[in-house]
């Protein structure tokens, strides 16, 4: 029994002496040394290496995480090889901004610094892509090798959880972070690019939101990424801070704008809306200050990032409650729009701001969650933005449709209006007033020769008048005979008129002929009042039983169409007409007198 | 002698029955201003020798009930006296063998064109036959300027070169080539050259 508790006690040891230092064990590739972290926090920001070794240190278990990071931290990892050989390892931590970052290990008490890194150090001693830190350790024989971290960030979130990798592992974790980040990369630069020109096409006001939301966020993430320090040779932290500050006060002030253009926000939350934007406003006058070096420099910067942090949370998850108000709305874009928002909002509190507050741990693989759900945002939204912009487009061109037809139907009681008038003057004149003309004339008798003829002359004048005046119901056969009349009514000893027709279709629409008589009537007044021709010619042609042309030619003086010469309310009549038969009209002439001709095409008249 | 007179215009149809007594001896007027009116006494119209018509009356269908006397009273002769001078109505009658179509203003003509429909012959007056004679105006097929283009086009002009000669936009030319082979029934240009050559020349 005794031997039995020894073991059991020798267990025990064991495993508390495990959980105080790492054994090495090559098959495993990755570890997070979370559980082996040993943490003091230097109050007065200046200590070092050896007076932090004589420091007590306390067993950290949580990520190495400090949402309000005031002071200098150290973190030591104590790890044992049991193999007789020395092991190369690496130590990794995940990209974030971190100013400072010095490395030593101790073995047998002495002291030796393995790396000088981070954001504030020259450009050479940056071990950064990106991707993260890699500090790379080599661990004696039967040696425990303590490393230590020291890790200086003021004033922001420091989030440094550590990893222990074989080289290997770092070489694939670097590999895969790459082609992930440069697909976001060009993903981005591609939404970016292609929102602005549609914008500037179409003016689209919901493509412009989409344009400052996405560049936004892009620099934000960009700055998370740490790709201005890829790409500039200057410490460049205080940038790095203004434009992840511009990205995210650019994706709060645009992304309720870009929901609200999808689904209606703004209308159905005044209130709210009016609040989240003075909220929103405070943000933009942080960052108007923050711009200053000295503020920037300063611990006021510790509580405007805490403010802007806070701030886009609430802002961010006040627009998920108010489009899962929209839905209960029914709204038809609202849930397409929730399922992306959330997911994307879920995501970044995740990777941002609980990451932060040291709720989860950093994965090697930065910030990959962030990339791929940015890149599903990017594409999401657009194809949400495309439905929408082509309804639209359709919604216009049917207002349009509406818009002409609507112009129609004004010509058409326009044109209706005429005809009715001058129906009841045409039927009034001929019915009443040629008639008692008529008897007037049989009355005067022939033995008055003046009156008599004077009469004789009122009723043809009368009859000439109302003939012209009257709409005639025509159909069919009758519409030629009627046409050969006009023109004969319209010839004279000093204009001749001739008449032709030839295949032309049985029109059953009294409307359509109706059009064409008046038309064949606009023209021949024209002809006769203005255009000094002997002859015209008046061809009536139709095509397959169902086209029709009219073509009309004189060899009078011509006009001057294209410049408006004339086109008074005879031309405008015309040209109405022809609108409502959907027809052409081409004018061909010109004031050089070589006459003139007109051709007019109506197609499907019967 | 038994004459029906039927007019909406009160004063004409007076004007017209003194016309008409002056000049019969033995005669029995009745006056109608509608064919309501006159349908509603329901007459045995064959019983008449003169049916006056106006071709207008407010509201009704005057052509359907003349086409319904011409069928039903085939020996009943019947005279349109109306203001109208139009070539359809004029035809229109023509077409139902009504024996007379007279002016209102025409009146001296009355009791000429009463007496021949009276002696069993047709009779539409001057200026009624005047309007129907502008059926028989023929034309040619082509117009001057559709022969000139042809013309051209067996110079050896091409649309281009005939638009410039004559002073029409190439547009209307290709108008008046499309139609010219839609009078002529011809296809091709050699087709119309050859039309040109055996009709012209």
């Amino acid at each position: 029994m005794k031997y039995w508790l020894v073991i059991i006690f020798l267990i025990h040891v064991l495993y508390s002496f495990a959980e105080e230092r790492y054994i090495i064990d090559t098959t495993v590739q990755e570890i997070n040394l979370k559980d082996y972290c040993y943490h003091f926090e230097d109050t007065t920001n200046n200590l070092t290496i050896k007076q932090a070794i004589k420091h007590s240190w306390t067993k950290l278990n949580s990520n190495p995480t400090f949402a309000s990071n005031k002071h200098v931290q150290w973190i030591r990892y104590d790890m044992y090889n049991p193999y007789n050989e020395s092991i190369e390892r690496i130590i990794f931590l995940p990209y974030h901004l971190i100013h400072e970052i010095d490395a030593y290990t101790i073995v047998n008490s002495s002291i030796t610094n393995i790396c000088n890194t981070g954001t504030k150090r020259p450009y050479d001693s940056k071990h950064i892509n990106s991707n993260g830190y890699p500090i790379r350790i080599n661990l004696k024989p039967k040696q425990t090798t303590s490393v230590i971290v020291r890790l200086k960030h003021l004033c922001r979130p420091l989030r440094a959880t550590t990893y222990l990798l074989s080289e290997e592992r770092v070489l694939n974790i670097i590999q895969k972070n790459n082609s992930i980040i440069w697909f976001w990369r060009g993903v981005f630069l591609f939404a970016v690019f292609i929102s602005l020109v549609i914008y500037f096409s179409v003016k689209l006001k919901l493509f412009l939101y989409y344009f400052f939301l996405n560049l936004g966020f892009g620099l934000f993430i960009a700055s998370q990424l740490g790709d201005y320090f890829l790409f500039f040779n200057v410490d460049n932290t205080d940038i790095t801070s203004v434009i992840d500050f511009t990205g995210a006060i650019l994706g709060n002030l645009f992304f309720p704008l870009f929901l609200n253009a999808l689904t209606p926000i703004k209308a159905r939350n005044e209130v709210l809306w009016k609040w989240m934007y003075r909220v929103i406003y405070v943000m933009i006058i942080i960052y108007i200050f923050s711009l200053f070096p000295s503020v920037r420099s300063s611990i006021a910067m510790y509580y405007f990032h805490f403010y802007i942090m806070i701030v886009s949370g609430l802002v961010l998850s006040l627009q998920l409650l108010l489009l899962v108000k929209n839905i209960i709305y029914k709204d038809k874009n609202a849930i397409p729009l929730f399922i992306i928002y959330s997911i994307y909002i879920v995501i970044m509190f995740i990777e941002i701001i609980f990451a932060n507050m040291g709720l989860f741990a950093d994965s090697p693989y930065v910030h990959i969650s962030l990339l791929i759900v940015s890149v599903f945002e990017i594409f999401s939204f657009m194809g949400l933005m495309a439905h929408e912009s082509l309804k639209i487009y359709k919604e216009r061109s049917e207002l349009l449709e509406k818009q002409q037809e609507h112009q129609k139907q004004m010509i058409l009681s326009m044109v209706a209006g005429q005809e009715e008038a001058r129906n009841r003057a045409g039927r009034e004149l001929h019915d009443s007033i040629g008639a008692n003309m008529a008897i007037i004339k049989q009355r005067i008798g022939k033995d008055n020769k003046e009156l008599y003829k004077i009469a004789s002359q009122t009723i043809e004048s009368v009859r000439n008048l109302s003939h012209g005046l009257v709409t005639p119901m025509v159909k069919n056969d009758e519409f030629a005979d009627e046409m050969k009349e006009l023109c004969f009514l319209f010839s004279s000893s000093e204009i001749e008129i001739h008449c032709y027709f030839h295949g032309w279709p049985k029109i059953d629409d009294s409307e359509i002929t109706t059009h064409l008589y008046r038309i064949t009537q606009e023209l021949l007044q024209n002809a006769v009042k203005h255009s000094k021709a002997k002859n015209v010619y008046f061809q009536f042609i139709g095509e397959n039983n169902k086209n029709i042309s009219l073509i009309y030619e004189d060899d009078g003086i011509g006009f001057g169409y294209e410049k408006k010469e004339r086109k008074g309310l005879g031309l405008k009549n015309i040209e109405n007409r022809i609108t409502l038969l959907d027809g052409t009209l081409q004018i061909d002439t010109s004031s050089a007198g070589k006459g003139c001709t007109i051709v007019i095409e109506v197609k499907n008249v019967v | 002698m038994k004459i029906i007179i039927l007019d909406d215009h009160s004063l004409f149809s007076e004007g017209l029955g003194k016309i008409l007594s002056d000049n019969f001896k033995d005669i029995k007027l009745e006056t109608y201003n509608s064919i309501a009116s006159l349908t509603k006494k329901e007459l045995d119209l064959n019983s008449y020798s003169l049916f006056i018509s106006d071709i207008e009356l407010p509201g009704e269908e005057v052509f359907v009930y003349l086409t319904y006397i011409k069928s039903k009273y085939p020996n009943l002769p019947v005279l349109i006296i109306s203001m109208h001078n139009k070539l359809s109505v004029i035809k229109k009658c023509k077409d139902l063998n009504i024996e007379g179509y007279i002016l209102k203003d025409d009146h001296e003509f009355i009791m000429e064109g009463i007496n021949k429909i009276l002696a069993g012959q047709q009779y539409y007056s001057h200026k009624v036959m005047q309007t129907l004679n502008i059926l028989n105006k023929k034309e040619k097929l082509l117009t001057p300027k559709e022969e000139e283009i042809i013309s051209l086009l067996a110079k050896g002009k091409n649309n281009h070169d005939i638009a410039d000669e004559i002073f029409i936009s190439y547009n209307t030319i290709k108008t008046h080539r499309k139609n010219i082979n839609r009078k002529l029934k011809l296809n091709t240009t050699a087709d119309i050259i050859k039309y040109y050559y055996k009709n012209y020349i």
